[in-house]
């Protein structure tokens, strides 16, 4: 939603109308009106008049692996620390530059594989407590607004020890029927490469690669004055290297397409100055792994300047159809004990809490993540020993000038 | 504009039995818990992590780079 849509003088608008139309622009002139009116996007983005500034640091342990479920190997996994930078600045009068910088440090243990435990069931190898790794990723989409559209053009780069990746993506939107209607879409490619760290005793590839093709088209509708929907489809190719080098026994297919369909919609309960979000994903790819995801916020203002956010995510899995629950390494074809191909189901609660006034915001945030086969939407026989769970802090700030 | 690419937006609005909200009615649409991402950085790194931790992936957005997450 923009300050574009309280510019336009609309026809025969009541008088009171267009006093609270010139109100609303003499608002959107203060920072932090404006900050808020631009950030929403739900419909008819206008160019932000505000420079912004944002810094998110985050902390996140993976749970240990149970004794019970370890065969060899460190059972510490990763311990994660993000720290991301934001800067949303206005350029001329008709574009944004919008600039994010992630710096992500990990060391733990990473799985293996898995082997029986006598009795057919799998058991974790993992490796050694030694790993560490940084990542870097930074983002940088510039924005052309126009009267009824943007225009966007992304490039981004990210490193880490053994991984390099470049992106670009083209998106744009178009507002019609009387701007309750966007239209949006777009198209993204990325090329990476892994150099896999090497080890006596493992013999991994040296240097591999893929890339990846997006491309994605939506609608968002404002259905009435206190709801909007937005449906999209988002198809993707790849192609290239996609086994994980470090796993004892891992071979995939070397291309992988797949369809997720989202579909978010937002309600405004005026007696409780509260939002509801409820979202859905159904994904399929063609490795056969079929997914829901239900994600449902609760964003409710306390007072002027303090809002409570309790969030719940549902995710479901099947299994990729090369998935084995232990690894076989004489096993001709395609693959891969790897959790994240395995049938599972997980639940997210979140909790958030941001305090704001007309230019600064600050955000403290905290979810718990727990995986489990018996969180899965169809019954799964043998559950992969490596499901994770974490608990996530975030704190942060926004500052507007 | 095409008016074939127009007319696709007014079934749809039929479809739903919308009725045109007026720019000045949509007030409560403009606040910021009633946008899309209300925090961008936050639903990034959301993003991130299960794209790292969970087989599937993909939203209304041309996507990033991969990482080697393991």
């Amino acid at each position: 939603m923009s300050s574009e849509i309280f510019k336009k003088s609309p026809q025969g608008v009541p008088g009171n109308s267009r006093a609270l139309n010139a109100l609303t622009t003499a608002a959107l002139a203060i920072p932090g009106m404006a900050m808020t009116a631009v950030a929403t996007g739900v419909h008819a983005e206008a160019p932000p008049t505000n420079t912004e500034v944002g810094y998110r640091y985050s902390h996140y342990q993976e749970e240990d692996v149970p004794q019970s479920k370890l065969a060899s190997g460190s059972k510490q996994r990763y311990d994660i620390d993000v720290h991301q930078f934001r800067v949303l600045t206005p350029v001329g009068e008709n574009y944004a530059v919008d600039t994010t910088f992630d710096y992500e440090t990990m060391s733990g243990a990473s799985p293996y594989g898995t082997v029986d435990d006598g009795e057919g069931n799998p058991l974790l190898v993992m490796s050694g407590a030694s790993i560490e790794d940084t990542r870097m990723d930074l983002n940088v989409k510039t924005t052309r607004y126009y009267e009824s559209g943007t225009a966007s053009v992304i490039g981004g780069y990210s490193t880490e020890d053994d991984y390099e990746a470049y992106n670009l993506g083209l998106e744009g939107t178009v507002d019609v029927n009387d701007k309750m209607t966007t239209l949006m879409g777009g198209l993204g490619y990325s090329d990476d490469t892994i150099k896999p760290t090497q080890a006596s005793g493992f013999n991994r590839v040296t240097n591999e690669s893929k890339y990846t093709a997006t491309t994605f088209l939506g609608v968002a509708q404002v259905i009435d004055a206190r709801s909007v929907f937005q449906t999209s489809i988002n198809y993707a190719y790849s192609d290239g290297y996609l086994s994980d080098p470090y796993k004892l026994v891992d071979q995939r297919p070397n291309s992988r397409s797949s369809v997720a369909w989202n579909n978010r919609y937002r309600y405004f309960f005026g007696d409780l100055d509260a939002a509801m979000h409820a979202d859905y994903r159904l994904y399929v790819d063609d490795w056969d792994l079929v997914s829901h995801t239900m994600a449902f916020e609760w964003q409710q203002n306390i007072d002027p300047n303090l809002r409570v956010i309790p969030s719940v995510r549902y995710y479901s899995q099947s299994q990729a159809d090369f998935y084995t629950p232990i690894d076989i390494a004489a096993q001709p074809g395609d693959k891969s004990s790897d959790y994240r191909l395995s049938p599972f189901g997980a639940l997210t609660f979140g909790l958030s809490a941001v305090a704001h006034s007309y230019n600064w915001k600050v955000i403290v945030s905290a979810e718990r993540y727990v995986s489990d086969g018996d969180l899965a939407l169809g019954s799964v026989e043998k559950e992969h020993p490596g499901l994770l769970q974490y608990t996530l802090v975030t704190l942060g700030f926004d500052y507007s000038f | 504009m095409n008016k074939k690419i127009l007319l696709l937006p007014v079934l749809l609005s039929s479809l739903w039995g919308c009725t045109t909200v007026q720019p000045w009615e949509r007030g409560d649409l403009a606040k910021i818990e009633m946008a899309w991402d209300p925090d961008p950085m936050k639903s990034a790194l959301r993003d991130h992590i299960y794209f790292s931790k969970e087989g599937s992936s993909g939203g209304a957005s041309s996507g990033g780079g991969g990482c080697g997450c393991n």
